[in-house]
């Protein structure tokens, strides 16, 4: 009897630990800090809790033992994670950023740089460590596999100085949350993806290198002031000649900065789902208390008409399919290494989307009420806006992934309902990158008219 | 002749506490109903000198007796220095007031004896053949449920304070004290250093006959002292919800509530409290309860007597007002 | 030295409760370790860390704990399955957990789960016994003074903070008394009862909760010392909803309105 949607000791425990955590520690900051004008002093306002979180294991829980973290499986952290963002999904964006930042090194560091960056991470005195990820630019992020060589693509460079054995990083970046720290130099870690060959497309000219805090030639811009997810912060970021030695290159990533932005947003595919799920069940409960007690003006509460037992019935649906899925795309990933970007890219876009529809049938239930600050609903829309186009948007980046992995040869439709693993691989990130360009492994019926490479 | 029905009286500076008197009495309803007498039983060196106080709230005998220092005993020597002469009594029953001291050494006693104690207990019927069924509290207030003692061997009780009224006291004969064996404290380990009183002349949560409790709408620690003023002009005590025990505006022993004091007082009053669950629970008992808060959809208003939609800086410092003003109407009249 | 913390499962203290027959019904909660427990076990865990426990056990002849070290053992009576409540013991940091189980499910008095837990302890020879001064269900607080008679032992009841007295060893607690507070010193080794304290217990960490997994649970099998004399022959809901008369009015109206109604209604005067 192998599936079990049932939780263990620890997973029950951990839930519970999670629950307190974002019921007693996180909530009480949460409308202040979404409610103030400036984002830096709202991100502020979390310091205290990111150190508490800090301090129960919650902030580098998925690093592994052995480097000093609690070494959880995704789909523990699908448990905590659920608890955090049905308080607050920006919070738990802060948390998100951590792992998408570490674990390319993870996967891909050596043992040196791993040992000296991972510990450094999980034994911090101050309790407030903090890892960036460092890849979203002005122009985008969804054409980091573009085959022209620059600037097409991803623009920020990282020049090879051999004289000094440094690599030299020039350009902009945008969206990067946590890189700015607790006090807008930098965060401790920052994981940077530029293109260490100017001469190649995206595919094979992308590297990703760590930047640590106090590098001279870092310099955050400017923050940005988003509608909603307001506790966590993402900067405008310059780069100008940011010299770090070649050994903060992370081994084996070398021209391979496309499969570590894809597999870490694969990575956080089924964490950004539960967020959603977490989200969707807040705004479910509170619609649900409602019903049950707002009365309308009429003999009895509104939960005794069928259009709102309807709505509400429609609403708790998609959150039980939601997060199934998201918990089955994080199972997937444990068992394949984390190789699992159908999957990771499915439970991320639909949660996602998802739960847009839900929170606005919330809000119909609740009627214009919903709409003002005195409730929570207007939150859960203003965060749940951000789902879709996060975090590897769904468009440029999700649904592209999907397009290139089933329209590639090797594709089984069956493989994930079967546990088999699905090597991804360079071709898979999407085959429309540049409509003239033909991609090598793809087949298909139908003559094909040659199309002139695009060049320059 | 029938074991009399035994009250064990809590002594406290100036005398027995109320709550002792109130279970006195109730002893009193239940040794008339078995036909046979009720008795008090106090240790100290001033125990003998309550006799009379004792008689007039229905003891007709008075167990009395103890050294200097008797009257502190911890919970195990007071078992140990009263139950060869309970045991000698043979008593139907035995009640103590659930007070913290009253509890601890019921509880302590019952289990010398061997016998069941249902704690706590708001209401009693004797019920034919002999057997007795008490009510009380349990899951936090959220539901009560009967107990029936099965056997005779004595019932032990404890009864909660402010539940039972305080009879009038009878005039009529002064019981003559017996005088009460208390065995020489043994050495006991476990030593009393020192007593620090709550510097306000408020009475217990449990056992006031008026609370005024604040909560969330308080919005800190400061503010509490409108409540406090209220709570003097009214003659009662301040609580606080939990959720102004957790923000730390007030200690921990002022929660009003499920996991904090659960209160019974005449009237209570909850000041920008929304009436969550648990501390509806621990209020249920409350003869007349009022509300005062901003937000007309609160839950509190549905399960209280009286309600009141407005900023309780406002109005609580006018109800305090007013109170003031019948109070001293009432002292110029007399 | 060891500490024998007495835990309980409740259902949680938020749920919604229905009288069904003798036994409450749940809407679907989760137990929970009662609250007054995990106080105990905070301040056991606390005065581990403090240092103070680390000391040969003043239990003579008994088996007392390992040399140099204090262990903090749970104990809990449990007819259902504990693992919640003792799963989170084991996480907060207790080092292992004994549970009996009784044979059968019928409900026990405070007098016979106190004399069973007795006999557990005694064979671990504790020199402190912790426990929270009631149970968020039943709210009988009489398993602590139970145990202590039964151990022939002195009780601390209402204990608001604990600390370890040298030498002695003593058991140094301010207790909380209706409106007054005490000040205790108590030889070991003795029982103590706990209130809600200014410590609160400690949320346990990612790496505590995994590395419970680990700690022993050992199971017990025992049947109550005697049949109950005090059984429950009714279990209601009291009814909740009252008058609810909503005062119209500028605050200085209702203000007044409010006190005449009350005047009319209820006789203040103690």
């Amino acid at each position: 009897m192998a599936i079990d949607f049932t939780l263990t000791k620890e997973q029950k425990e951990l839930q519970k630990m999670a629950r307190d955590f974002a019921q007693k520690v996180l909530k009480p900051i949460v409308k202040e800090a979404d409610a103030c004008p400036d984002p830096w002093k709202g991100f502020l306002m979390t310091k205290k809790a990111y150190e508490k979180a800090y301090e129960l294991g919650l902030a580098y829980a998925f690093v592994p033992k052995e480097y000093g973290g609690a070494g959880v499986s995704n789909v523990d952290t699908q448990i905590a994670v659920e608890e955090i963002c049905a308080v607050d999904p920006g919070f738990g964006c802060t948390l998100l950023v951590n792992g998408l930042g570490l674990m390319p090194l993870i996967w891909w560091g050596s043992e040196e740089q791993k040992k000296k960056w991972l510990t450094k991470a999980t034994s911090d005195p101050d309790k407030d460590f903090i890892v960036s990820w460092v890849v979203s630019e002005p122009e985008g992020t969804a054409n980091f596999d573009h085959p022209g060589k620059h600037p097409c693509g991803m623009q920020v460079t990282a020049d090879y100085d051999k004289s000094r054995g440094e690599y030299v990083i020039n350009g902009r970046k945008m969206w990067n949350s946590n890189a700015t720290g607790w006090d807008q130099k930098g965060a401790d870690i920052n994981v940077v993806v530029a293109r260490t060959d100017r001469s190649k497309g995206g595919k094979e000219g992308l590297s990703v290198l760590i930047v640590p805090r106090g590098t001279k030639g870092l310099r955050v811009e400017g923050i940005l002031n988003k509608l909603g997810h307001r506790l966590t912060v993402q900067p405008r970021i310059i780069f100008e000649n940011c010299r770090v030695p070649a050994e903060n290159l992370i081994a084996g990533t070398e021209g391979n900065g496309d499969l570590a932005i894809t597999k870490a947003f694969t990575w956080s595919g089924p964490v950004a789902g539960i967020a959603a799920v977490g989200v969707m069940r807040s705004a479910f409960e509170t619609s649900l208390s409602w019903a049950k007690e707002y009365a309308a003006g009429g003999s009895q509460p509104i939960i005794h008409h069928q259009n709102v037992g309807y709505l509400l019935a429609d609403m708790k649906m998609r959150i039980e399919a939601g997060r199934y899925l998201s918990w089955r795309a994080a199972h997937y990933l444990d068992q394949h290494d984390s190789e699992g970007m159908e999957a990771g890219a499915l439970s991320k876009i639909y949660c996602g989307e998802l739960s847009i529809e839900v929170i606005n049938d919330a809000m119909r239930l609740m009627g214009i009420n919903s709409y003002i600050k005195d409730y929570p609903l207007e939150k859960h829309m203003r965060d749940a806006l951000c789902f879709p186009i996060y975090d590897a948007g769904n468009m440029g980046m999700q649904r592209r992934r999907l397009h290139g992995i089933m329209a590639h040869e090797s594709y089984n439709p069956m493989a994930l309902a079967q546990n088999l693993r699905q090597q991804f691989v360079k071709a898979m990130h999407g085959i429309d990158a540049d409509p003239g360009h033909a991609v090598a492994g793809v087949t298909g019926k139908g003559k094909r008219r040659e199309c002139a490479s695009v060049s320059s | 002749m029938k074991g009399p029905v035994l009250a064990v009286v809590e002594l406290q500076g100036a005398g027995p506490v109320r709550p002792s008197l109130e279970a006195l009495g109730q002893a009193a309803a239940l040794a008339r109903r078995l036909e046979t007498q009720a008795w008090a039983l106090a240790v100290g060196p001033r125990a003998a000198s309550c006799a009379a106080l004792l008689g007039r709230y229905g003891a007709q005998r008075v167990m009395a007796g103890g050294v200097a220092g008797s009257e502190r005993l911890c919970a195990l020597l007071f078992t140990d220095a009263v139950e060869p002469s309970i045991r000698e009594l043979r008593p139907q029953a035995v009640l103590f007031a659930a007070t913290p001291w009253g509890s601890e050494r019921a509880a302590r006693l019952a289990a010398r004896l061997g016998v069941d104690l249902a704690g706590a207990i708001t209401s009693w019927r004797a019920t034919d053949p002999g057997t007795l069924r008490v009510s009380r509290s349990v899951y936090g207030g959220r539901l009560v449920e009967e107990l029936e003692f099965t056997d005779r061997v004595p019932w032990m009780l404890t009864l909660r304070p402010n539940i039972f009224p305080l009879g009038p006291a009878a005039s009529g004969r002064i019981p003559e004290p017996v005088p009460l064996e208390v065995p020489p404290p043994g050495s006991s380990c476990c030593r009393l250093l020192e007593v620090i009183v709550s510097s306000r002349a408020e009475p217990p949560l449990a056992e006031a006959a008026v609370v005024v409790s604040g909560g969330r709408g308080m919005g800190g620690s400061k503010p509490f002292s409108i409540l406090r003023d209220l709570a003097e002009a009214l003659g009662g005590a301040v609580g606080a919800s939990r959720a102004a025990v957790d923000a730390g505006w007030m200690p921990p022993e002022r929660q009003v509530g499920q996991t904090g004091t659960v209160v019974s007082p005449k009237l209570y009053v909850a000041c920008g409290i929304s009436g969550a669950m648990q501390h509806r629970a621990g209020i249920r008992d409350s003869r007349f309860i009022a509300a005062i808060n901003t937000d007309p959809e609160a839950p509190i208003f549905r399960f209280a007597d009286a309600g009141v939609v407005g900023d309780l800086f406002e109005v609580v410092p006018r109800l305090t007002e007013a109170a003031r003003g019948k109070r001293r109407e009432t002292l110029e009249k007399a | 030295m060891r500490i024998c913390v007495l835990l309980k499962q409740v259902p949680d203290t938020s749920a919604r409760l229905q009288a069904v027959g003798l036994e409450p019904l749940f809407g679907g909660c989760l137990p929970v370790v009662n609250p007054y427990d995990e106080f105990a076990l905070e301040a056991a865990l606390r005065l581990r860390e403090s240092g103070a426990a680390v000391h040969p056990s003043p239990v003579p002849g008994g088996p007392g704990g390992p040399e140099g070290s204090c262990e903090i053992v749970l104990v809990t009576l449990c007819a259902a399955p504990v693992e919640e409540a003792v799963f989170h013991g084991l996480a907060m940091g207790a080092d292992r957990a004994v549970v009996a189980e009784p044979s059968s499910g019928a409900r026990w008095t405070p007098l016979e789960t106190g004399r069973v837990l007795a006999e557990v302890l005694k064979t671990l020879g504790p020199d402190l016994v912790f426990c929270g001064e009631k149970a968020a269900d039943d709210e009988a607080a009489q398993v602590g003074p139970i145990v202590a008679e039964a151990l022939g032992v002195a009780q601390v009841c209402g204990v608001e903070s604990a600390a370890l007295e040298l030498p002695g060893p003593a058991l140094r607690a301010r207790c909380r008394r209706g409106n007054s507070f005490h000040e205790v010193s108590c030889g070991l080794p003795c029982v103590a009862t706990f209130l809600r304290g200014p410590a609160l217990p400690r949320y346990p960490s990612m790496a505590d909760i995994f590395s419970a997994k680990e700690k022993p649970v050992h199971r017990i099998p025992v049947s109550p010392a005697r049949v109950s004399a005090l059984r429950r022959v009714s279990l209601t809901a009291p009814p909740e909803e009252r008058g609810r008369k909503m005062i119209r009015g500028g605050a200085r109206e209702a203000a007044q309105a409010l006190l005449d109604l009350i005047d009319r209604s209820v006789d203040c005067r103690a």
